[in-house]
């Protein structure tokens, strides 16, 4: 019997040899697992590596955390929040939490350093502080852009809604829009001298002065022709001011209007100091600067 | 040891294993698998594993077994897939072959190979690894992630059907 199954054996060893003498693989094989290996080491294989990564380690940390988390719904049971958070950040920091989480560390161990979450809550608490820090930075963001600007078409914008960011002054098709009052015109910022609340990049509004509809204003020589804007509280009608760089570049709206008390001017004006803010209500206020007329 | 020594070695370490084993395990995989051209794929992706896994093994024979391994589960998961398909996929007419027919024949040329084909799963695999790859009980079980015994239950099985099988053509 055992001799019989010896010989099955060989035979089947043979048979085998024989057979896979007859499969010959082709000559191209290193060269296919190394472009496999190239294409392996791409960027969106090292990214998905990274997510792979995130994950897995990311649920080891939790799995680590447990321990502690549990212990600090325990004492959030039993004392109050506060005591509660005192207790899950001395047990997370401290070495209590190591011999909780299973004894890594000696009890006796250095103060200073964490706990079995060591070296998971280094980088933890760093991207904690990073995400802590971009948080910060888009709440003042969402408070600056929560500014009203009013851009020089007569209508109000805000900055993030203008295609060029900061600094570019105009507005975009898209922009959102709201009517101004009547009497307002916007002007971009000039220089350093402007309002120091405001960023200098902003553009701002001016005021026209507040002449009665019948006033009327002779201009010294201007280059440019401006009938004077009513006040808000006027009544006279008026269409929206259409702003018009003048030709040393700086923008110098010139409103038309056409009050309806028939008074009409000539007047070239130079808006020094305006400022838009916002209230803590976050509604607009509109500050306006002396204005001077050109020449 | 830095990441790109270890890059470094891991691709010399594939070179090696490459011409010296390569052939070996395609082979095997063409026992589990049946078809020459799966059999290669099976065997690259285990080299790139096995690259991948380097930092780990970083020992030629770890490789090998590592590589050994990994031909037989992926092996495994090849012939999984194809039972799968072959079960959602309607049959081709009796007088067209399918893709695979042409290398099937190659295999089947000997009535021990074709017998070695009708085993089960975990029996042929016992018995390719022992009678093709020379390999012991321990390193069998190693290999196929079950005891020892296991592959002694194994492989007796396999010799007892292909006996049956064989005599039975004979």
């Amino acid at each position: 019997m055992m001799t019989q199954d010896r010989d099955y054996e060989d035979a089947l060893r043979r048979a085998l040899t024989a057979a896979a003498e007859s499969i010959e693989p082709a000559g191209d094989g290193l060269q296919r697992i190394r472009h496999r290996l190239d294409s392996r080491r791409s960027p969106r294989s090292v990214l998905s590596g990274c997510a792979e990564w995130l994950e897995l380690h990311g649920t080891r940390f939790l799995v680590r955390l447990e321990p502690v988390t549990e212990a600090g719904r325990t004492a959030l049971r039993r004392t109050g929040p506060l005591v509660a958070l005192v207790s899950f950040l001395r047990g997370l920091l401290g070495p209590q939490a190591a011999r909780r989480a299973g004894g890594h560390r000696e009890a006796g161990g250095s103060p200073g350093r964490l706990g079995p979450a060591g070296p998971w809550l280094k980088p933890v608490l760093a991207v904690s502080a990073a995400v802590a820090i971009v948080v910060v930075g888009v709440v003042i963001l969402n408070h600056e852009t929560g500014t009203l600007i009013f851009s020089p078409s007569n209508s109000v914008t805000t900055p993030s809604s203008q295609g060029s960011g900061l600094g570019s002054g105009g507005t975009t098709a898209n922009s959102k829009r709201w009517k101004l009052p009547l009497g307002v015109k916007t002007q971009l910022p000039s220089g350093p001298e402007q309002n120091p609340r405001v960023k200098s990049a902003l553009p701002v509004v001016a005021c026209t002065p507040t002449p009665s509809p019948a006033a009327t204003t002779t201009a010294p020589a201007g280059s440019a022709t401006a009938t004077p804007t009513p006040t808000p509280t006027g009544t006279a009608t008026s269409t929206p001011a259409t702003p018009s760089p003048t030709e040393t570049g700086q923008p110098t709206p010139t409103s038309t209007s056409s009050p309806a008390t028939g008074g009409t001017a000539t007047a070239t004006t130079t808006t020094a100091a305006v400022a838009v803010l916002s209230d803590e209500a976050g509604g607009p206020i509109v500050e306006c600067g002396a204005k001077t007329p050109r020449g | 040891m830095s990441g790109a020594v270890v890059e470094w070695d891991a691709d010399r370490a594939v070179t090696a294993i490459y011409s010296e084993h390569y052939r070996s395990l395609v082979r095997l995989a063409a026992f589990l698998v049946r078809d020459n051209a799966t059999a290669e794929e099976v065997v690259q992706d285990s080299f790139v594993a096995m690259h991948g896994a380097w930092r780990r093994l970083r020992d030629t024979d770890k490789a090998l077994s590592y590589l050994r391994q990994s031909v037989v589960n992926r092996s495994r998961s090849v012939l999984r897939h194809r039972m799968v398909v072959d079960k959602n996929t309607p049959k081709p007419p009796p007088d067209m072959p399918s893709a695979e027919h042409g290398a099937i024949i190659q295999l089947e040329r000997s009535a021990v190979v074709s017998a070695l084909r009708a085993l089960p799963e975990r029996q042929r695999e016992a018995l390719v690894l022992r009678y093709y790859g020379d390999l012991s009980e321990a390193q069998i079980a190693s290999v196929m992630g079950i005891s020892r015994g296991a592959v002694k239950s194994h492989t007796a099985r396999a010799m007892a059907a292909l006996r049956i099988v064989l005599e039975r053509d004979s």
